[in-house]
């Protein structure tokens, strides 16, 4: 029974490899973008919200010969790498899409290595490199942290405290605040990413009554903590960044977020791409819909460009590098040499349940 | 092409953490659900020595190895003074005392930021850069794992573990000290599967704490179960068979969005039908 | 000092929560004897219920919360039935059981994710002005204030069917020893198939309040079990008042932990201490 067993499983692995192996050759002749996001498990809304992006400017673009696909990241590097390596081959494969610094740090070397274009929706400041091949297609912590600070000064307040989940976008943030603000922090609380109760944490940074608390930390997270502040009658300003911007936001605090400050990456109402994305999914879109959105249409735009061109793969790269004032949905798309896209930051408020610009 | 190597290297590196966990549980019967936290010890010891120090790779898995072994053996030593499933579950808080070390220990392991731009490794001037230059090494370093398990195995140590297995007591009762023979071999299992850290380190040059989670540790004895405990063909063939299953789901074709949930009951699902009708696994003779 | 009350409010909060766990998987450990982890995924059941009944379908609140119960209770059962029954009658052993109990909870928390999604959802409608109760000093909400309300009740009501039912006369007999139970006449498999159901109910009436307090998703199950166990342990596992005193000891220890370290180490020491009370006292606190 035993070896009967073994030489059946043996014999149903070569099958499988094969097949793998088989099905990796199906090239089509529609170029490829490759889209390595996280569809399930903790990080799934950002994925769904990155998916969201892509499908819209997927809709629009009937005839250009490009195509989507979208693989399962999972947040997790070694199957991201996976992903890569099964289009990696695939001389049809023009550009990849990820979110989440775990993902996107574990591809960084790969694209390079492999001179396709990678474009990331990511924290970590380490993605940041010179003129190569791979885009931060979002704030730089250094950028979204000065609007931040800059806000904290319009408020004209004095003491700050921060509450931070920790992980990369948190932690990150956190020490990016400590090297730049310039008054006092009286208390940091840290708490995990996923966390639901931070109400001894709050409990600990009313003790030192700061004028404004900073919360960097999804929006999961924010509405929770607005809501247990709102219970332990906390009377700091609270303020949160850019990847609090979602529309779980206020489902989460449920109520609880009234006056809350967020620093956001967002269009401004009223542009036909906001309409397109309420019709289709009924609220409004995140940063990330918007940045996947100009980043499908930055690499067409490329491909357009470079089509023909011997050194495509170059081409690539620098076209997307040398964009000046490209017409994204939220406001004009530069990148900086190292690839970091120059976000810009509007500022809204939840008033009467609802985000209003200020 | 780029592809099946790729999957050759991640089924050799699961195959060392398998066979290392294999002598821990399939051979002595101790639930251990550490093995993801050595695993880590070793990734980032080669991760930090390569990227603080230029270390050598070869010897910053030397010195993973120790460092992994000091740390599990004052680890196994607290283990051993529980029985059975307080066992797995004095394991499982130990994962996560020290997940939340990797993830909080900021100085040195840089906490959720991870370490970026881990070296290939480099033997006299030549680097293994190219992914099939690494399966090759990696092979390697799996047929010596390999090699070292079934020796201690088939040896008389081996057999004092069995019997450890099957009746610490009554081998208690001989004579021999389970104490000594049950942390010697925790450390030797962790040592092992701090080796699989090391290439796993090198391999995707960027670590950080989320790949070292409980779910981890859980994916690793799965395998083992799945393989079949105390063999170690079987803990290789389950290794096989776990990193390929992704691929086989692939072409059941489920919609994007809830692909991976459904490879997860799949896991669920395996793993009770295994104790349902093979608790021994594929070909394994320990049934658990 | 002026945290201090709070800090006190705040872990009985904690405590509440994880009593209503620890109440149900020690009813259940008390009578089977193997950890069963799949309870884990039945307050997600039990949680999601609700938010379809509730939230989304708009059938009122007092129909859909025992709606919400009894479908937990009701899968948790089938769970037993289906899975452990068979299992234990070909007498597997403890570690057989916890293996099968971990692919039904993976199984079960990823079909959750599948028909729900992963996002995070909470069970209260817009608030805005949520009742808040001012308690020595520190606040509470009125969930809150239910959900201790509900455990204690729970707790005693638990308490007297044991002492004062045949029913729960026979589940003690069961959880001291199952074969002389078998032989004395009582029913053993439709008692433990009562006691899954009733354990179950109460995971998903946890499950239901968290959503309240702070919402659900499809992992909420792993964290919630893990702390229910920690606390049933350093309690007295199997003794219904123990889970309760272990609930409430953790939430002291977490919350109190947190005002001197940082909030990052809190599944650490939580773990820490399940770890220190194996060591030095595996039955925990109160006998069973």
């Amino acid at each position: 029974m035993n070896k009967k067993v073994v030489w059946i499983a043996i014999g149903f692995i070569i099958i499988v490899v094969i097949l793998a192996v088989a099905n990796n050759k199906q090239s089509s002749s529609d170029k490829t973008v490759v889209a390595i996001i996280p569809l399930s498990g903790a990080t799934a809304r950002t994925g769904e919200f990155a998916k969201r992006g892509i499908d819209m400017a997927v809709a629009e673009l009937k005839g250009s010969g490009i195509k989507v696909v979208y693989e399962d990241s999972q947040l997790d590097p070694k199957t991201a790498i996976s992903e890569f390596n099964r289009y990696a081959g695939d001389k049809n494969t023009i550009a990849y899409l990820t979110v989440g610094s775990p993902v996107a740090m574990a591809l960084k070397p790969l694209a390079q290595q492999n001179r396709t274009v990678l474009m990331s929706i990511v924290s970590a400041p380490a993605y940041s490199s010179l003129n190569d091949y791979t885009f931060r297609i979002n704030g730089t912590a250094q950028i979204e942290l000065k609007n931040v600070i800059q806000q904290i000064h319009d408020i004209g307040a004095k003491s700050l405290a921060v509450l931070y989940q920790n992980d990369d976008y948190g932690k990150g943030l956190l020490n990016s605040i400590k090297a730049n603000y310039a008054g006092t922090i009286v208390d940091e609380e840290g708490f995990p990413a996923d966390a639901t109760d931070m109400r001894s944490q709050l409990t600990k940074v009313k003790s030192k009554n700061p004028d404004v608390i900073f919360i960097a930390a999804y929006s999961k997270a924010v509405g929770l903590v607005a809501r247990q502040a709102k219970d332990l009658a906390l009377r700091s300003q609270l303020i949160c960044g850019s990847a609090c911007d979602t529309p779980d936001l206020l489902s989460t605090a449920a109520g609880g977020a009234e006056g809350l400050l967020v620093i956001a990456p967002t269009p401004k109402a009223n542009t036909s791409f906001m309409s397109a994305h309420n019709a289709a999914y009924k609220e409004d879109p995140s940063y990330v819909t918007t940045r996947m959105y100009d980043s499908v249409n930055l690499i067409v735009q490329a491909d357009k460009v470079c089509g023909t061109n011997a050194d495509y793969k170059s081409c690539m790269k620098d076209t997307i590098h040398a964009v000046k004032d490209f017409p994204g949905v939220a406001f004009p798309v530069n990148f900086d040499q190292n690839g970091d896209l120059q976000d810009q930051f509007i500022v809204k408020k939840v008033v009467n349940g609802a985000l209003q610009i200020q | 092409m780029e592809y099946l190597i790729h999957l050759a290297i991640l089924v050799s590196i699961y195959a060392i953490l398998g066979l290392s966990l294999n002598l821990v549980v399939g051979y002595t019967g101790l639930l251990s659900v550490t093995q993801a936290a050595f695993y880590g010890m070793g990734a980032y010891a080669t991760a930090i020595l390569l990227t603080s120090f230029g270390m050598n790779f070869f010897l910053s898995i030397v010195i993973g190895m120790i460092i992994t072994g000091v740390i599990s053996l004052a680890i196994g030593f607290v283990l051993s003074k529980f029985k059975d499933d307080y066992y797995a579950l004095g394991a499982f808080g130990f994962n996560i005392i020290i997940y939340s070390i990797f993830l909080n220990w900021q100085g040195l392991t840089r906490g959720p930021l991870g370490i970026p731009g881990i070296a290939r490794p480099s033997l006299f001037g030549y680097v293994f850069s190219d992914n099939l230059s690494f399966l090759v090494l990696t092979v390697v370093a799996l047929a010596l794992v390999y090699c070292v398990c079934h020796y201690i195995t088939s040896s008389s140590f081996g057999r004092v573990l069995k019997a450890i297995r099957e009746d610490e007591e009554a081998i208690g009762v001989f004579g021999y000290r389970t104490l000594w023979y049950k942390l010697a071999i925790f450390v030797v299992g962790a040592m092992l599967a701090s080796v699989a850290g090391s290439f796993f380190a090198s391999y995707i040059t960027f670590i950080d704490p989320s790949s070292f989670a409980l779910m981890e540790s859980i994916f690793i004895l799965a395998i083992i179960i799945l393989g079949g405990l105390a063999s170690n063909k079987g803990a290789v063939l389950g290794a096989v068979c776990l990193i390929l299953l992704p691929e086989i789901l692939r072409f059941v074709g489920f919609p994007d969005d809830i692909a991976a949930q459904m490879r997860q009951v799949t896991y669920g699902v395996i793993l009770i039908l295994l104790m349902l009708f093979r608790p021994q696994g594929l070909v394994g003779e320990y049934r658990l | 000092m002026d945290i201090l009350p709070q800090l006190i409010v705040n872990s009985i909060i904690a405590g509440a929560i994880y009593t209503l766990v620890a109440l149900g998987f020690n009813l259940i450990y008390g009578t089977v004897k193997f950890f069963d982890l799949g309870y884990g995924a039945l307050t997600a059941v039990g949680g999601y219920a609700v938010f379809w009944l509730y939230k989304l379908i708009g059938v009122p609140l007092y129909v859909a919360v025992p709606a919400g119960v009894l479908t937990s209770a009701l899968i948790g059962f089938l769970i037993y039935r289906l899975v452990y029954a068979p299992l234990r009658t070909r007498k597997s052993s403890g570690t057989v059981l916890l293996v099968g109990s971990l692919g039904a909870f993976t199984a079960l928390q990823a079909i959750v994710a599948i028909l729900f999604t992963s996002q995070f959802q909470t069970l209260s409608k817009d608030s805005g002005a949520e009742a808040v109760y001012q308690i020595f000093g520190g606040v509470i909400t009125q969930v809150q204030l239910i959900m201790l309300v509900t455990g204690i009740v729970i707790m005693i009501g638990i308490a007297l069917l044991l002492k004062f039912t045949m029913f729960g006369k026979a589940v003690k007999a069961v959880g001291d020893d199952e074969e002389v139970a078998k032989i004395v006449g009582i029913n053993t498999p439709r008692v433990i198939g009562w006691v899954f159901a009733i354990g179950s109910g109460i995971a998903g009436l946890a499950g239901i309040l968290v959503g309240f307090d702070t919402g659900i998703e499809p992992t909420m199950g792993l964290s919630l079990l893990l702390k229910g166990v920690i606390a049933s342990i350093i309690g007295g596992i199997g003794n219904v008042y123990g889970g309760v005193l272990g609930a409430f000891l953790l939430g002291f220890i977490e919350n109190f932990g947190i005002w001197k370290i940082s909030g990052e180490w809190k599944d650490a020491i939580a773990f820490a201490v399940l770890i220190l009370f194996l060591l030095f006292r595996p039955q925990g606190i109160l006998r069973r």
